[in-house]
């Protein structure tokens, strides 16, 4: 009995949908049409729908049946997969080929004490290391403190979490294949991208801590906050799809604890901060007026509870909320970070 | 699959529908700590966040249950359904005594007993005697303005004043509550009739002040037909959620049952899967309330009702080879014994127990309401808090 038999057609997946309650099922079909309508009827699939995905797992969350239904996106993605690509798409596969990145790397030198022999990798990942740097230096910072040595070794490529998403299995596992031998030496590996901690865990065999989940259950949320001053800050958080649904709804737990313990910090309690931001699936590269629309509703949101700051746990997220324009995007890190030297 | 750090509680519910709530508000009010977990979408979130208490009351003696616990659990529960429940905003009129007929936004009539204060539940009859409005909403599947308005005049001559409000207009899941109050608000000013029904629009955060706004800026009285797989369930739910979270319960969405261990017929530990992590949770008792059929706790294979969890014993109420297969499958659920301990692996387990959908001959198809279903949870929550000391 194949997955999608499973559907009952309570239309929880389509109600659930971001994409679809932002633009329409006439733009995006949603989970419901695509996985489990069309395959059913014969009926083609354009992969340019199926794209529109931003891969934010909340159908899967909310499906009675259980239905993998992001999975099922990426199986008919890869099945449909033809020679035309999304402008942004192709760019990212031109990155891949020539630099191993998704973005094309720019010539800031990544200055972060590492050392040369530890335990703990920390996996840089693309966005964080080529758009925000300062994620992964202040990362590395904050670990070093706590009394953890890390290493970023040479050699290492993107996750391959952006080929996955377009269907591109033949690049994800050649980059796969250059990466797990260089990580397969440390104890333990640690990421600032939910992105590259979920493709790691699934697909490599091994398995990769997010930064969140390093902070609080090895540093401890004691270690980690007691000498800082929120000063009356007050801030929203967005949690990153990736982190909540796919690492995993303790993370949920894990900031809010972290947050909850700065003395001097507010965090406000507002029911949309579990929202997609548009960037996941592709969507940034592939739709990006899309993404866009989506991170612009987001931050509106956010703006409504007074807050300051928009704290979150993700490169992608912080990218695309930050090009919205308005209330500004950082990650927890890089908060910790600042609070601490004040 | 990498293990995030173990907690430790005294009570366990699986399950976040109206049973798994009530159950885990109870046990915390009483001083345990509580965890709640589930996965999916309750069946409580998919309905017209209506509560029937249904003369499968029958079932519930059939299961054993003392008639006075019975009783005691059902005031309770509409206690707190009428009662508690206010500070959520969420306003429940009727009694569990009585059913009274409700208008469905498909057309069509149906009873409950406990219902939103915004659905309107006036006496059928006298809804002749007034000047009716409906406000359609274009695109919208749970509310069809003319079969619904075909229903409210069956029978007499009474004129219906219809006007519709266009998606483009109002998205409420993208418009403000403001902004959506004042769409509808408008709509109504232009027409004559005193009572305007409305598809439900608002959620739970802006019901009572947005109901209110509605009212004193259009100068009307409105009211929501009954309509499922909408806004109404996805408040009771909230609803119900917020108070048990206020009660101190800890509530996880997203993390299901991987295994449990149990050892000299006591439930040790329950293993749940988050995310691409596992998390032992060590529990002195447990309750499943992980619903019937339609809440995805209970599965079905041909003749069979199957436990998704594969660990939890399967009886009918209603056996032999004349019984029909619907008959047998809404007679079908978990086997519990006396005080509602569940059997797994033809074992009793002193420290476990079943309530809700997931009990034989409860869920909705075999007649029995939400009503019903809160009821044995909180017999369950109290033998629960027994069992945890």
């Amino acid at each position: 009995m194949s997955e999608a038999d499973k559907c009952i057609k309570c239309g929880s997946c389509m109600r659930a949908c971001p994409v679809v309650s932002m633009f329409g099922e006439g733009v995006f079909p949603g989970p419901r049409s695509l996985v489990v309508d069309a395959p059913r009827s014969g009926a083609p699939l354009s992969m340019n729908e199926l794209l529109r995905c931003s891969m934010c797992m909340r159908c899967r969350d909310v499906c009675p049946s259980r239905i993998d239904l992001p999975e099922a996106f990426l199986a008919l993605r890869e099945a449909n997969r033809g020679s035309v690509m999304r402008p942004g798409h192709k760019r990212l596969v031109e990155n891949i080929d020539s630099f191993g990145a998704s973005v094309h790397p720019d010539d800031r030198v990544l200055s972060i004490p590492f050392s040369r022999s530890a335990d703990v990798c920390l996996f840089p990942g693309c966005i964080s290391r080529w758009r925000k740097p300062e994620v992964l230096s202040d990362a590395a910072y904050i670990l070093r403190s706590s009394g953890t040595e890390v290493a970023c070794p040479e050699g290492l490529v993107c996750c391959g979490s952006p080929l996955e998403k377009i269907g591109d299995h033949e690049r994800r596992e050649k980059l796969a294949l250059t990466n797990v031998p260089i990580l397969e030496r440390f104890e333990r590996i640690v990421t600032t991208c939910p992105g590259c901690a979920g493709q790691i865990g699934r697909r490599y065999g091994l398995d990769a801590m997010h930064m969140v989940e390093y902070l609080y259950e090895v540093v401890g949320v004691e270690k980690l906050t007691a000498r800082l001053e929120g000063n009356g800050m007050k801030v929203a958080v967005h949690m990153p799809c990736h982190l909540s649904r796919e690492i995993g709804p303790h993370t949920k737990d894990y900031v809010h604890s972290i947050l909850g313990s700065i003395h001097g910090l507010t965090v406000v309690d507002y029911p949309e901060e579990g929202d997609c931001c548009g960037a996941g699936g592709s969507l940034l590269s592939g739709f990006p007026d899309m993404a866009s629309a989506l991170a612009k509703k987001k931050i509106s949101a956010a703006e409504r509870t007074g807050a300051s700051l928009i704290v979150t746990s993700c490169p992608f997220c912080i990218v695309n909320l930050n090009n919205a324009g308005g209330t500004e995007t950082v990650d927890m890190i890089t908060l910790l970070r600042s609070l601490s030297s004040r | 699959m990498m293990e995030i750090p173990r907690k430790e509680v005294d009570v366990l519910v699986i399950g976040s529908g109206a049973s798994g709530a009530i159950c885990a508000w109870d046990a915390a009010r009483h001083g345990q700590k509580v965890s709640m977990v589930s996965v999916g979408t309750s069946a409580t979130e998919m309905s017209s966040g209506c509560v029937r208490f249904s003369d499968g009351r029958t079932s519930l003696n059939e299961m054993g249950l003392d008639r006075d616990e019975v009783e005691d659990a059902g005031k309770l529960v509409e206690r707190f359904l009428t009662g508690d429940l206010k500070k959520t905003g969420l306003f429940m009129t009727g009694s569990r005594e009585r059913s009274v007929q409700l208008y469905r936004g498909h057309g069509g009539v149906i009873s409950e007993n406990l219902v939103p204060a915004t659905t309107y539940s006036g006496r059928l009859d006298a809804i002749k005697e007034r000047r009716i409005g409906v406000i359609g909403f274009e695109g919208r599947t749970d509310f069809d303005a003319r079969s619904f308005s075909r229903s409210l005049v069956h029978g007499s001559d009474v004129r219906i004043e219809h006007r519709t409000v266009r998606m483009t207009e109002l998205d409420s899941r993208n418009a403000s509550a403001s902004a959506a109050v004042d769409i509808f608000a408008e709509a109504a000013k232009g027409m004559s009739g005193e009572l305007i029904f409305v598809p439900p629009f608002l959620p739970l955060r802006d019901i009572s002040v947005g109901w209110a706004e509605l009212e004193s800026r259009s100068g009307r009285v409105f009211a929501e037909p009954v309509t499922d797989l909408g806004l109404p369930g996805i408040r009771l739910n909230e609803a119900l959620a917020s108070e048990a979270s206020r009660a101190g319960v800890v509530i996880t969405n997203g993390a299901g049952i991987v295994g449990m261990s149990v050892e000299n017929g006591a439930l040790k530990e329950v293993t749940v899967r988050s995310g691409q992590r596992s998390q032992r949770i060590r529990c002195k008792a447990a309750v499943y309330c992980g619903g019937g059929i339609v809440g995805g706790g209970l599965g079905i294979s041909g003749r069979e009702v199957i436990d998704p969890l594969g660990m939890f014993d399967v009886r009918y109420l209603k056996e032999g080879p004349g019984s029909d297969i619907i008959g047998r499958i809404s007679s079908g659920g978990l086997r519990t014994g006396a005080e509602l301990g569940a059997f797994v692996k033809g074992e009793k387990v002193r420290n476990l127990f079943v309530a809700g959908a997931s009990l034989p001959g409860m869920n909705i198809v075999a007649g029995n309401g939400i009503g019903d279903a809160m009821t044995t949870a909180l017999i369950a929550s109290r033998n629960a808090r027994e069992a945890s000391g």
